[in-house]
């Protein structure tokens, strides 16, 4: 029983943390270009935008982005409302 | 014409022309005047006192102790409390620690900027994202910077207040701490000290209230006919006052109309506005707004309390207007009517007035009181005359009978009062008028005199109407002509209109009328308010009707008729108790003044009711069977001189003759045989037949 304990006070304490970071990190590196934003070759001299991250580097984590549906959806359902 | 022009002679002109439109009567008015433009107005311009009023020579003293008390009822309210405000200030500087603890922490982190950052996230801009992020940061780092600063600042303070350890030092730093974070950590709406003094507050009259509320009462329009202000807002009083001008062609009558109206636009009670004519222009008028209700605020007890002697000839103290300014009657050469709906104060109000007269030793009173109320009672005390009801008293006989002997007495003596005056030299009576040295002088026997009528129009509605046609006659000489002979009139009804009927009704309406003072307590209806007030009061904006209803304004009236702006009135309040206490002192002025006539003196004034045929059967020597009417009127005089002093036969024969049966009454002449002569008399036989007849008839 105790482990069991413990390892949910683990859970809570993580998904806190990711909840957090939804809030005050909301970006997280793109996973394509791993936040660089661009592929070059080797020597520099070339490159290419991320086609995941149009460049910028970031990605909105997952959490955040669940967030941000419910909210949109929350939002037009108000306006509907109205 | 031509003739008209050879005349230069005004004189001879006019008396040759014999009406005046021929001939010019004035002076041509001179053409080198300059003119004079009607609306150039000069005003003089306000000077400030230079020391204000508060601080003159005589004033400095008052303003001095006034400013003292204030203060030190002030400290002394707070000294009190100040173990509480320690408390207070104990817990409210804990929560105000905490408070600014927080606000430090959200200033350190930029949290105003939060909600731009959210903002980006949701709508997933990455870009603005990371340079709100990065402004952030910066300003994280020097905002940081700035509350270590302040932290080391205050871990050095406390380090030097514990190496100085001295109480002083901790109290200086502390208490003004203390009070600081306890003003942050209080509640906005729970300041830490109480309030010991209250100052009253109204609200500012400004302008655009007095325009909005004009506006919106339809008295003009902004565009096309605006109202404007014949002056600036001022201070008058508990109140404010403006002249207000109302656009051409609306009349201080329409602004009466929408007094209603134009007290909801500014926001006050109806009875807290008052408009006053202006007497140079009816489009303008004084708008005077009170601060709160004046009315429903006392006026106090009368200051006739003082039991000091009071002057008819000098006004009575009434009461106080709505401004808080005393008012006062005048009730030489005056009468005044009273009236309103039961329980208003009508009594208070009319014996307020009878015991300003009551504490003037000089003043003969007679009270009728029609409802025999016990509030009259007392001036048995003082009064000349004292009638009670309509029904008869045990202790002074019938009532109605009394009033009508008194009413008698009073205009056999205006009668009397106004040849005597007539008479008098002009270097005593120069205006043929009574005058004061005259009324105080008992050596003429002519005082001042009061007559109280209480609730008079009982006295128009007694079973007989003969009766009450004597009364009304008598009443309307009274009103008519009692006033300038220094008989004052105090009459008070609850029941001003549709008294009586046929020629009675018409004489109480002509008596009502005749009162110059009318003094109208709260009415039921405005058709009551203006037959106390007269019909022209209703269209000058006095409604009594209108008067604010409730315990608070019981004793409030308009007064009408004796100045030009008729004011309301919160009249003196003298109780029962009061009114024994001033009659008691009344008395005793009257005592030794020497002045106590009539009832209060003890005199009966019980009215016999002579019985003419029983008294003309004492005067039948025995043994006659008839004696002459001129026999009987000689004998009546000499044996019951008090009755029949210098009454003649045709009196005695017109009283006798028509108590007589109708048979003997038709004997021609009632000729009878008196020893060998045939003269015009009464013969024993139908004398007693009378008296037996009508003890058979009428059980008297």
């Amino acid at each position: 029983v105790n482990w069991v304990v413990w390892a949910s006070l683990f859970l809570l304490v993580v998904a806190l943390r990711y909840a957090a970071s939804c809030v005050w990190r909301p970006f997280a590196n793109c996973v394509k270009c791993e936040g660089k934003g661009r592929f070059a070759r080797a020597d520099g001299k070339v490159w290419r935008k991320c086609p995941r991250c149009k460049g910028g580097g970031a990605r909105l984590r997952v959490g955040r982005k669940m967030w941000n549906y419910m909210h949109h959806q929350r939002k037009a359902a108000k306006r509907a409302r109205r | 014409v031509t003739d008209v022009q050879q005349h230069h002679d005004p004189l001879e002109a006019a008396l040759k022309f014999d009406t005046h439109f021929e001939w010019p009567l004035d002076d041509e008015p001179e053409p080198t005047r300059a003119p004079v433009y009607v609306d150039v107005t000069v005003r003089d311009d306000e000077r400030r006192p230079i020391i204000p009023a508060a601080y003159r020579r005589g004033n400095v003293r008052t303003t001095v102790r006034r400013g003292v008390g204030r203060n030190s009822h002030r400290a002394g309210y707070h000294v009190v409390r100040a173990p509480l405000y320690a408390t207070k200030v104990a817990w409210y500087s804990t929560v105000g620690s905490v408070r600014i603890l927080g606000k430090s922490i959200r200033w350190w982190w930029v949290l105003e900027q939060h909600q731009l950052r959210q903002e980006a996230a949701t709508s997933n801009d990455p870009q603005t994202w990371m340079k709100l992020h990065a402004e952030a940061r910066d300003t994280r780092r020097w905002r940081g910077i700035v509350l270590l600063g302040a932290g080391v600042g205050i871990v050095l303070l406390t380090a030097a207040l514990w190496w100085l350890d001295r109480w002083w030092a901790w109290a200086a730093v502390g208490i003004p701490t203390a009070v600081l974070l306890a003003h942050h950590g209080r509640p906005i709406d729970k300041p830490i000290l109480g309030t010991a003094v209250v100052v009253p507050r109204f609200r500012m009259l400004t302008s655009d209230i007095v325009l909005r509320a004009y506006y919106a009462a339809k008295l003009g329009d902004p565009d096309k006919a605006p109202v404007d202000f014949g002056g600036t807002m001022a201070r008058d009083g508990e109140g404010s006052q403006v002249v207000v001008n109302l656009p051409y062609g609306k009349s201080f009558g329409d602004a009466i109309k929408a007094k209603a109206a134009i007290a909801s636009g500014l926001d006050v009670a109806e009875s807290q506005v008052f408009l006053t004519r202006d007497p140079a222009s009816t489009r303008s008028h004084v708008l005077w707004v009170a601060d709160r209700d004046p009315l429903a605020i006392p006026a106090g007890r009368t200051p006739l309390l003082r039991l000091r002697p009071t002057d008819i000839w000098a006004p009575a103290p009434f009461g106080l207007d709505q401004r808080g300014r005393p008012v006062s009657v005048e009730l030489m050469w005056n009468s005044l009517l009273v009236g309103a709906q039961p329980r208003k104060g009508k009594t208070f109000a009319a014996r307020l007035l009878a015991l300003y007269a009551a504490l003037d030793p000089y003043v003969r009173i007679t009270i009728i009181d029609g409802k025999k109320s016990p509030d009259w009672t007392k001036f048995g005390l003082v009064a000349d005359r004292y009638i009670r009801g309509t029904t008869p008293m045990f202790d002074s006989g019938d009532q109605i009978d009394l009033l009508i002997d008194t009413l008698e007495e009073i205009k056999q003596d205006i009668g009397r009062r106004n040849d005597r005056l007539t008479q008098l030299p002009p270097s005593i009576c120069p205006e043929g008028k009574l005058t004061r040295e005259i009324a105080r002088n008992p050596s003429y026997g002519m005082p001042v005199r009061l007559v109280v009528l209480e609730e008079f129009q009982v006295y128009y509605e007694l079973p007989e109407q003969d009766t009450n046609k004597q009364i009304a006659n008598l009443l309307t000489y009274l009103a008519s002509v009692g006033p300038s002979a220094g008989v004052i009139i105090l009459s008070s009804t609850q029941k001003p209109s549709g008294v009586g009927s046929g020629d009675v009704a018409r004489l109480f309406t002509r008596y009502r009328d005749n009162h110059q003072i009318r003094f109208a307590l709260r009415c039921g209806n405005r058709v009551v308010s203006e037959a106390v007030l007269g019909g022209e009061a209703y269209n000058e904006g006095f409604d009594a009707s209108g008067l604010p209803l409730g315990e608070a304004y019981r004793g409030v009236g308009i007064l009408y008729g004796d100045r030009d702006e008729p004011p309301t009135v919160r009249t003196h309040l003298a109780d029962g108790v009061d009114a024994e206490r001033i009659l008691v002192a009344a008395r005793s002025m009257r005592e030794r003044a020497g002045t106590l006539t009539g009832m209060a003196a003890g005199e009966s004034a019980e009215v016999t009711r002579r019985d003419p045929l029983a008294d003309v059967r004492t005067v039948f020597y025995a043994g006659e069977a008839a004696v002459s009417w001129k026999q009987i009127a000689e004998r009546l005089a000499d044996s019951l001189p008090e009755a029949y002093a210098g009454t003649t036969q045709e009196a005695v024969s017109a009283t006798v003759r028509p108590l007589l049966d109708e048979e003997s009454r038709s004997r021609k002449g009632l000729n009878v045989a008196v020893g060998d002569q045939r003269l015009k008399g009464l013969s024993r036989t139908d004398l007693e037949e009378a008296i037996a007849r009508r003890q058979i008839g009428d059980g008297r």
